[in-house]
């Protein structure tokens, strides 16, 4: 108690304090830069917000910072590759809103970041959830920063699309529903390149079909997006009946929805490449029709498999495309028929058919609202990056892998590893020095540095602090 | 259920197919599925295809290949299931015209069908939702595979339409859509939708495919999935069960030139032999669940119809009252008969299905080039005892195989064969359920599955003389001798599974005496070894009077015996007596017309002896309730007789040994040890239990010990429930306080089995069932566990 009411000033100065045009050296500790071989009492300098050197017998400028890191270990910043959270909501209660963007939905205040950089994480990509057909536009940010652009790397880098149904729809209509967006947006693309082709060919008559009145009666009157209804509704002989109308209102080309082209040109980007398609899979039945998708429209598309979708491995193996596993790693499944149960170990699973795999985090309690203070603490399991990857090392997966799939891999998949994800000069300085092999339970995050700032520091962690102190007598 | 999942595990262990290999299969029937069954057949297969069909003697099979003779096996194609609910179960969309949802979509590739796999269905129509107007598009669809391009057969098949009354008043819908509400959105009061009644519903129909056929250039899922009957000739596909629905469909098809397939049909109204020129198939409901018994009027398939239909030369095929009917799908088809012959039935489910709904150029039929889908059945397709053996699916064992159990090899530190011999690194081979080998080398075939169980004791299965699980209940009623116990087994009876996971893979069962006691294995799906294997008696009480009332059972049983007996003695010698005289007769008839000739002679030889014609033996009543007696004073079967008194133990013997001279087995007999030397001389054997070790006044009894001493042979029960699995621990317990383990062991075993004259059970021998218990150490030590159990070969218990 004695020191607490010190602490907290000294928290935000050290925030402050740092400035972007600082040297940084770190000396003595043992780095991993998981691209390369581990260097034992190696010296890393961050100069500008960049790594400028990493090496054994690295010389430390002058005017350079030391922090002395000796019987530590460095690594680089974890990255997490999928997070539903630093928002204020994870779905949009509309089901089709590919335009959103979740940069207008974070909040820097939010808990969250405040734990990544507790737990070493210096980057978060934000997707939006699940529950919805076309769910936004995901970002990449990193975990610390006051106010959203010092946080954003790059917005707009993919578009959540979810199989899972939403609504009171089936898995049919979920999947038509998704077509029929992709395919209006495919056909506006088009359309906007022969621009002078405006008049619509009539398509050929078949025989026989204006022999009715009510045909001839419909021809005229048909719109060229629902033009089915309204002539169903001409020959409709209640005319108090209101017009059925077969898709619903998530259907594109609808002249009574002011989305539809926003909607249309968010799906253009992603037709042409510009942004990954987050595809989430629930069931296993899900996983061929996203690989059909990805096929089908050419999209990069990027896996969220749901546990249950392990059963699906052979395919996501053969399909190549990058997977992100849901938050359970280990799970028991009962034989419905001789009701033996067995343990089925995903990373291991995914390992052994080829797949090489990132993992998120369950959110916590505290992952929604930053303000409401009374937040639990965490407890230890899988709302810990580090506990996934040792999760993996422990059934079987190497060391260097499982660090990979948490750094590097990551980056890659969101498309920054160029900058991001591993400690070599020029990549971003996004460093985190431990007390210990980054995947053991007793070691701490001594000290986490955001593009060459000091971030987070132990020492001056008063929520650590207030936990870890001996009960009041 | 059970059945089907020893299936699942089979066909993940059979062995692929390599690429390129060529598979011969002979059978002595073969039917093509479009037409009379060719005898003595082959099929030759190669990567999945049929490469040619036909007699043996005329096709030429490829040099290499791997024949397989099927003996008298019949080979049909794979069964076609003209329409399911298996995409999204039948779950349905809120909107009534949804043309662009695909059945596909919504298909679980990862599903478990093996309970239609094993009915030989392979291929399926898949349906979009069942209760729209148009709820979408069907597709066909294999239930096996793993290439999932290649499970799609077709897609799309058909457009589907409902008519009948499942499409009447679909839900209110909120249109728009509920979502944010706002003042100048504001939300709306629901709104009905297509379509009340059968009018709506047509014209509703004629306006969308009128706007599909007027359709501009731009992509409108909804109007090109409605046009695909034009863009693609897909067929639409209509459930018209109501009056009026055919002549309205037909009325659409004419105006739009589609091509329909009828489902379930109502023929008011119209002619069968006018559909022709727009109805390319029909599909007719079964109407009948197999084994389903309910109220009501007597479902009956509608056989007459389809009679009707096939006459007006359309194709016709049949779907399953429930999706889970499938697995029955070969026997639904034979209620179609006989208003069909046996190769019409057949193609209602093979090359009619597969015109029904065009994919005939895959499958339906045993053709060159097609799929190499195919069932193998042990007799003719609609034989009653006919099962489905095999299944295979392009070319490659996807179904149940009748011998269960492949090969499997044990391996174990020790094995107790239970004939006293221990065998150290030695190995047991079995098959088809049964032990084929044990030793220290045995033949190891290449498709063997070895299980090494390193420092485990295989043990034989063992025997528990005396339960009271089986019959779902207790047995303490009067259970009538004629009364087989063994067809009153329940299936899974809670007890089954914790018995047999402590090794007990044989138990006795039997009402308060006197009663027949049934053998029997505690599968889930029990299986009598004998029945009865012993008829139970008992005498306590008043012994004057239980032992006059056990003597006059006897002697009912032994007079009835003993007719039988001489009945059956006399059978044979007045058989041997009448083939004699019938042959004296025919010899004196023949020399009498030889002789005719010479009457005068004959005259003289007129005092000619007739032979007189023997006896036949009365043939004695047969008595259900005694019928069991003749198995027991033919010393085929034992007398367990409860006694536990040494004066009951000793007049157990005077009237069963001495008197009756059957084979006897006390059952209890605590006072054995004061008989021991009696009960050796007359080769009594004994049951003993629940209670084995007992402290008397003067110290402890340990039963079988001073019987194992004494020379007497002893067998164990538990006279219990699910505590039926203790029994080998309290045979340990007894091994603890003195008995030797291996007498022990053969307690629970061999001498168990020779007690009871059960030849199959009982030894690690080649020949017998291959019932056995895995364990982690020497037996009875109490750190041991049991690590798995077989029964027949199957592993019950791992």
């Amino acid at each position: 108690m004695r020191c607490h009411t010190f602490v907290l000033p000294l928290l935000l100065a050290t925030a402050g304090l740092a400035s972007a045009d600082e040297v940084l050296a770190i000396k003595g500790g043992k780095i991993l830069p998981v691209s390369g071989p581990v260097i034992e009492q190696g010296v890393i300098v961050l100069r500008n917000g960049k790594i400028e050197a990493v090496g054994k017998d690295v010389p430390i400028p002058s005017e350079a910072k030391v922090l002395d890191a000796t019987g530590k270990v460095v690594v680089p910043g974890l990255i997490e590759v999928h997070s539903s959270r630093g928002m204020d909501q994870t779905n949009e209660t509309n089901p089709i809103v590919p335009f959103l963007s979740v940069v207008d939905a974070i909040d820097p205040s939010q808990d969250y970041f405040e734990e990544c950089r507790r737990q070493g994480i210096t980057t978060a990509a934000i997707v939006p959830g699940n529950n919805t057909i076309f769910g936004g536009q995901a970002a990449i940010v990193r975990t610390s920063g006051q106010f959203l652009n010092e946080m954003l790397i790059k917005r707009d880098i993919g578009i959540k699309i979810s199989l899972r149904p939403t609504g009171d729809r089936n898995r049919m209509g979920q999947v038509a529903a998704i077509r029929r967006e992709l395919d209006a947006a495919r056909e506006a693309m088009t359309e906007r390149g022969r621009t002078s082709q405006a008049q619509p060919q009539p398509a050929p008559d078949a025989k026989g079909g204006t022999g009715s009145p009510e045909a001839r009666n419909a021809e005229p009157a048909d719109p060229p997006g629902g033009g089915g209804e309204s002539a169903a509704a001409n020959d409709d002989e209640d005319t108090q009946q209101r017009r059925p109308r077969p898709g619903g209102g998530d259907q594109p080309g609808q002249e009574t929805n002011p989305d539809a082209a926003l909607v249309r040109a968010a799906l253009a980007r992603l037709l042409k490449g510009e942004q990954l398609a987050f595809i989430y899979c629930e069931l296993p039945m899900d996983v061929p029709q996203a690989i059909r998708l990805v096929k089908d429209y050419k999209l990069r598309g990027v896996l969220v498999l749901g546990p249950q979708c392990h059963r699906a491995v052979k395919q996501v193996a053969a399909s190549g495309l990058p997977v992100i596993l849901e938050p359970t790693l280990v799970l028991w499944e009962t034989d419905p028929r001789s009701g033996e149960e067995k343990q089925i170990v995903l990373p291991k699973l995914y390992r052994e058919a080829g797949v090489p795999v990132t993992f998120t985090v369950t959110p916590t309690q505290s992952a929604g609202g930053g303000r409401g203070g009374g937040s639990q603490p965490p407890m230890l399991g899988t709302n810990y990056l580090w506990f996934q990857a040792a999760t993996a090392v422990k059934y079987g997966v190497p060391y260097d892998e499982a660090l990979r799939a948490i750094t590097l891999r990551p980056a890659e998949v969101l498309g920054i590893a160029d900058s991001r994800g591993s400690l070599e000069p020029g990549k971003a300085a996004d460093v985190v020095i431990l007390s210990g092999d980054p995947l053991k339970l007793d070691t701490w995050v001594e000290t986490t540095i955001v593009d060459g700032r000091i971030v987070y520091e132990r020492a001056n962690d008063r929520k650590i602090k207030a936990l870890l102190k001996p009960e009041a007598e | 259920m059970r059945f089907a999942s020893a299936l699942v595990i089979l066909a993940a262990s059979l062995a692929p197919i390599s690429a390129g290999e060529v598979r011969a299969y002979r059978a002595s029937q073969l039917w093509p599925g479009n037409g009379p069954p060719i005898a003595d057949a082959v099929l030759v297969v190669q990567d999945g295809k049929i490469l040619a069909v036909g007699k043996a003697s005329e096709v030429t099979v490829p040099e290499g290949a791997v024949r397989q003779d099927l003996g008298k096996a019949v080979i049909i194609p794979g069964l076609i299931a003209a329409e399911t609910s298996l995409a999204e179960s039948g779950r349905d969309d809120a909107y009534a015209l949804t043309p662009h949802h695909r059945a596909v979509d919504g298909f679980d590739w990862y599903g478990d069908y093996a309970a239609a796999l094993s009915g030989g269905v392979t291929t399926v129509q898949v349906s979009p939702g069942s209760r729209r107007l148009l709820p979408g598009q069907g597709a066909v669809i294999k239930l096996h595979g793993t290439d999932f391009d290649r499970r799609i057969v077709k897609a799309p098949e058909s457009l589907r339409i409902l008519l009948g009354d499942a499409y009447k008043n679909p839900p209110r819908i909120y249109e728009p859509p509920v979502g944010a509400v706002s003042v100048d959105r504001p939300l709306q009061p629901t709104q009905p939708q297509l379509a009340g009644s059968l009018a709506a519903a047509v014209a509703g129909l004629r306006g969308a495919f009128l706007a599909a056929r007027n359709r501009g250039p731009q992509t409108d899922p909804i109007l090109n999935a409605l046009a695909l009957p034009w863009t693609e000739k897909v067929r639409v596909r209509v459930t018209a069960s109501a009056a009026g629905d055919v002549p309205a469909m037909l009325a659409l098809a004419k105006e739009f030139d589609l091509r329909l397939v009828l489902v379930e049909p109502n023929l008011t109204g119209t002619r069968v032999a006018e559909w022709k020129p727009h109805v390319e198939g029909v599909v007719l409901n079964v109407g009948v669940r197999p084994g389903v018994i309910s109220d009501g009027s007597p479902p009956r398939p509608p056989a007459d119809l389809a009679r009707q239909i096939l006459s007006a030369g359309l194709p016709v095929a049949i779907k399953p009252v429930q999706d889970a009917d499938l697995k029955d799908l070969l026997y639904l088809a034979g209620q179609f008969r006989p208003q069909l012959s046996e190769v019409e039935a057949l193609r209602l489910v093979t090359a009619d299905a597969a015109a029904v709904l065009g994919v005939a150029d895959r499958v339906g039929t045993l053709a060159p080039g097609k799929d190499a889908d195919f069932v193998v059945l042990s007799g003719p397709p609609f034989a009653v005892q006919t099962r489905i053996r095999q299944v295979y699916g392009d070319g490659e064992r996807i179904g149940p195989e009748e011998g269960r159990s492949p090969r499997r090899l044990l391996r174990a530190a020790r094995i107790h064969t239970g004939t006293g011999e221990v065998l150290t690194d030695a190995a047991i081979l079995i098959d088809q359920g049964k032990i084929r080998a044990v030793g220290r080398e045995v033949a190891q075939p290449p498709d063997v599955v070895v299980q090494e169980f390193s420092d485990a004791v295989i043990v034989p299965g063992f025997i528990d003389m005396g339960v009271t699980f089986g019959v779902g209940g207790s047995l303490n009623a009067a259970v009538p001798l004629q009364t087989r116990l063994g067809e009153r087994l329940v299936v899974a009876d809670p007890a089954y599974k914790p018995v047999r996971q402590s090794g007990i893979t044989t138990v006795l069962l039997s009402g308060p005496a006197t009663a027949a006691v049934v053998a029997y294995k505690p599968t889930d799906n029990p299986r009598v070894v004998q029945d009865p294997v012993a008829l139970r008696f008992a005498l306590r009480g008043n012994l004057s009077s239980s032992a006059s009332s056990l003597r006059e059972t006897l002697r009912a049983g032994r007079t009835y015996a003993d007719a039988w007996d001489r009945y059956e003695k006399e059978l044979p010698i007045y058989e041997q007596k009448k083939k004699e005289y019938d042959a004296q007769i025919a010899a004196q008839q023949q020399a009498r017309a030889a002789s005719e000739q010479q009457e005068q002679k004959a005259e003289e030889k007129k005092d000619e002896k007739k032979p007189e014609p023997p006896r036949a033996p009365e043939r004695p009543q047969t008595n259900p309730a005694l019928e069991p007696y003749r198995a027991l004073f033919a010393r085929r079967i034992p007398a367990l007789v409860e006694a536990q008194r040494e004066d009951a133990i000793r007049l157990a013997v005077a009237i069963c040994r001495d008197e009756f001279d059957v084979r006897l087995i006390l059952v209890g007999a605590e006072d054995a040890p004061r008989v021991v030397g009696l009960l050796a001389d007359k080769g009594v054997g004994v049951i003993v239990g629940p209670q084995l070790v007992r402290s008397a006044d003067e110290g402890e009894t340990n039963l079988p010990m001073e019987l194992a001493l004494g020379g007497v042979t002893f067998g164990f029960q538990s006279q219990a429930g699910q505590g039926s699995r203790l029994l080998p621990q309290a045979v340990g317990y007894a091994v603890h306080r003195g008995l030797a383990p291996a007498d022990g062991l053969h307690g629970l075993t061999a001498r168990a089995a020779q007690l009871l004259g059960l030849r199959q059970i009982g030894t690690l021998t080649p020949g017998k069932d291959a019932d056995l218990v895995v364990l982690s150490g020497p037996p009875f030590d109490p750190a041991t566990r049991v690590l798995a159990v077989m029964i027949d070969g199957e592993w019950v218990h791992e």
